[in-house]
């Protein structure tokens, strides 16, 4: 067996903060959470556009509950466990909270826009239909936005920039449940080219040496 | 090599961690809290016979501790530096940077 080249050479290790950097990042190169992300809003448009409410709802909720098993079963066993100093997983924690509270304050938006159309004059209503699915795609990419500035994932940014594109379109004709499905395949293509790379650039090893 | 102040610095370095495939693994187990065996091959790209060969000496020195435990029934190494290690490193990396700083340019 060789030796791998994609070590760190040794004049990186002298800058400590750079190699915890580059440690933690790895962690986050096997695309599962890309990958379901981009299945739970494929699952969505894919619902709206066939007329399956099921799929609508549950897709993202069942989604969300996947990423530590599969974590568990695909990416430990071939990255290998690690525990982080104190400070990151505090930074860490935190970033998922910013998350959580943006998906409630997201939720509650929709909420909010939907008593406003349902109890709305015929104007407000005709405007909002003419809408369709772009505040709901605006609310994607703000969810996306803050993941990825929260969790410092910044190809998030890039998802997020996509789904403004989405919303975007939709005066231009394009419906919001095309542009969501579409969003939601190329971040799904995206965490599975992800998760391929990493799964061959981190074989899993068959038993482990001991020391 | 005559005795000059820098050269003595470098004669006081730990060989130990001097070693350049130690050298990393410290380096690794210093940014974080814990790993195990599988993790910090692939963060140092050390072989698993290697890897377990520079384990056992920083063992020996104390600089690691080393705990065998069993995950889902698959065996697991997990490793963290110990408060000599840390401070061995340590105590290197100021050395090193003594020496650097004391070279002409």
């Amino acid at each position: 067996m060789t030796e791998r080249t994609d070590a760190p050479d040794l004049e990186s290790i002298h800058d400590l903060q750079n190699l915890e950097e580059r440690s933690y990042r790895t962690t986050q190169r096997d695309g599962l959470i890309d990958l379901l992300v981009g299945l739970g809003l494929l699952g969505f448009g894919l619902g709206v556009l066939l007329d399956i409410p099921m799929l609508t709802v549950l897709a993202p909720a069942l989604l969300a509950t996947m990423w530590q098993p599969l974590r568990d079963r695909i990416t430990t066993p071939r990255l290998g466990y690690v525990r982080f100093s104190e400070p990151r997983r505090k930074r860490e924690r935190r970033g998922l909270w910013a998350v959580r509270w943006a998906l409630v304050g997201t939720v509650a938006a929709g909420i909010a826009v939907w008593m406003v159309f349902d109890r709305g004059g015929e104007s407000l209503r005709e405007t909002m239909s003419g809408l369709g699915l772009a505040p709901f795609a605006l609310m994607v990419a703000l969810l996306l936005g803050v993941a990825g500035l929260a969790l410092r994932a910044p190809w998030f940014l890039g998802y997020a920039l996509l789904a403004v594109v989405a919303a975007a379109l939709v005066p231009l004709g394009v419906p919001g449940e095309y542009g969501l499905t579409g969003v939601g395949a190329a971040i799904t293509l995206t965490g599975l080219a992800r998760l391929i790379r990493f799964m061959r650039r981190y074989p899993r090893r068959a038993a482990e040496a001991s020391s | 090599m005559s005795d000059t102040p820098e050269t003595q610095t470098l004669t006081d370095l730990d060989k130990l961690v001097h070693e350049p495939a130690r050298l990393m693994v410290m380096a690794h187990l210093y940014v974080i809290e814990e790993a195990d065996f599988t993790f910090l091959a692939n963060q140092t790209g050390l072989t698993g016979g290697n890897l377990s060969f520079h384990l056992g000496k920083l063992e020996e020195a104390g600089y690691i501790e080393v705990e065998k435990q069993f995950r889902e029934k698959i065996p697991c190494t997990l490793l963290r530096l110990t408060r000599a290690g840390r401070s061995a490193f340590n105590d290197y990396r100021s050395r090193l940077t003594r020496l650097f700083e004391t070279l002409p340019e």
